[in-house]
């Protein structure tokens, strides 16, 4: 625990709780029209850029055509990935009970399965945030983002695999989702492997027969300019994702936590982990879509299921908040806060001690608490 | 508390999610986060309604598909597991 949840005491960690449950039920109770013809509006855009990049490709050897078309659709692809899929994926449209747009029956434009992702990222890193040995996001089990994972020697070659993994993104989620670690150490049958290979290799093969196939064979003379535009397309929206995703928690200011802090951690305390172990990006509107929101990390990670465009309007409440119990609110532009990330991508690559262990947080908070200066709020 | 596709009922109270008075009666309930974030326990109600433990609102019209993890029964519930 740090200075700042030092001073919280147990009373102090349940008030902000019910604070920030105020917040979700407010949003809740007041979901409606507006929220609906937001994420229509959205799907429409999308669907307009898919179709009019893909159109424009089909004339692809001509180069303004190549470059529109591929710009529009790397923009299609990044909307529907982050502001849409991942959001619906997340249930936050689940409330409008409309089939066509709900987290049990959307598929992405991702590899990785839907059903596949929902486990690793709605269930395993959104209850275990930043608990080092439980929230695998922490590196993806292959970059070493915190001084109490092991250092290995291949670790030194972390920076030149992490901007690797940035341009191919997309396929190292759909391994990372297949778990095998879990499988090596006998946590995941291998029934259950074998079940989800193929269903990544299905989905995997659809991918790249769409996008490398079937639209290409479409544009005729212009089929070779036309793959080349969706490899770039789909590569933009790989490097975009992992950039935007890379500064939500690890950027400087993030905390993490260890097994023994959470343990009979309470509701109070979740939040509490979320806030602390997220960061936000600053920027425009358009910075805030094309990010799907992740631009506010924090309040996703305490409430992932309130719809995307409610983030913003909650922003000011929930900062407002850390103001009155003094807790940190991290945040910074793009530039800042992915600097941020790759500082230490850099420097996890070198062999460090693990973390001073903490003292279990509740003598040092009882007292600390009573010269607390939030109070006045 | 019914559910419809494994053929069980049981007397279950309404303190105790669904997800947890499924279990206990042995039934396979889709499970993830338990508490209310994933969205991986979702079933359909069949009839009856159900509470949000966290809002306390009560919901369920057939067909919903409803999280078990933070829902308890307010009437007497079908779900279609």
């Amino acid at each position: 625990m740090t200075y700042a949840t030092a001073r919280l005491s147990d009373a102090d960690i349940e008030a902000l709780g019910s604070e920030l449950d105020r917040i979700r039920a407010d949003v809740v109770a007041s979901r409606g029209e507006r929220d609906a013809s937001y994420i229509h509006t959205v799907i429409k855009v999308q669907r307009g850029l898919e179709v009019g990049g893909r159109t424009l490709l089909l004339g692809s050897l001509l180069p303004p055509l190549w470059l529109a078309g591929t710009a529009m659709l790397s923009a299609a692809k990044i909307l529907e990935n982050m502001e849409i899929g991942h959001n619906v994926l997340h249930g936050q449209w689940d409330w409008m009970r409309d089939p066509e747009i709900h987290s049990t029956t959307w598929e992405w434009d991702l590899v990785t399965p839907a059903a596949a992702w929902k486990h690793t990222h709605n269930d395993l890193h959104h209850t275990w945030t930043n608990v080092v040995g439980r929230d695998r996001d922490i590196g993806y089990t292959i970059i070493r983002m915190s001084e109490d994972q092991a250092w290995r020697p291949w670790h030194l070659a972390q920076p030149a695999y992490n901007l690797l993994l940035a341009a191919v993104f997309e396929w190292g989620i759909a391994l990372f989702d297949l778990e095998l670690d879990d499988v090596v150490h006998g946590r995941k049958s291998k029934r259950e492997l074998f079940d989800q290979v193929r269903a990544v290799l299905g989905k995997a093969i659809r991918q790249a027969a769409k996008d490398y196939v079937l639209f290409p064979l479409l544009s005729g003379p212009s089929a070779v300019p036309t793959l080349v535009a969706n490899l770039t397309a789909n590569v933009v929206r790989n490097v975009w994702a992992h950039t935007t995703i890379f500064c939500g928690h690890f950027p400087d200011g993030v905390e993490q936590f260890t097994v023994a802090e959470v343990d009979g951690e309470t509701r109070g305390g979740w939040y509490l982990r979320q806030l602390l172990g997220s960061a936000n990006i600053d920027g425009s509107r358009l910075l805030h879509v094309l990010s799907g929101n992740l631009s506010h990390q924090i309040e996703h990670h305490l409430f992932p299921d309130l719809p995307s465009n409610r983030y913003a309007e909650i922003a000011p409440q929930v900062r407002a908040l850390c103001g009155r119990f003094a807790l940190p609110y991290t945040t910074g532009p793009l530039y800042h806060q992915a600097a941020s990330a790759w500082k230490r991508v850099f420097r996890m690559a070198f062999p460090s001690h693990p973390r001073p262990s903490h003292p279990r947080p509740s003598h040092p908070r009882r007292e600390a608490a009573a010269v607390a200066p939030y109070a006045m709020a | 508390m019914r559910f419809t596709r494994s053929g069980r009922t049981i007397a279950g109270d309404q303190a105790t999610p669904l997800l947890i008075l499924g279990e206990d009666a042995g039934v396979v309930m889709p499970s993830g986060c338990r508490m209310g974030i994933c969205f991986g326990c979702v079933a359909p109600v069949r009839s009856g309604q159900v509470r949000d433990l966290r809002t306390n609102q009560v919901h369920g019209e057939a067909g919903e598909l409803i999280q078990t993890c933070i829902s308890t029964a307010a009437t007497d519930v079908e779900l279609e597991l």
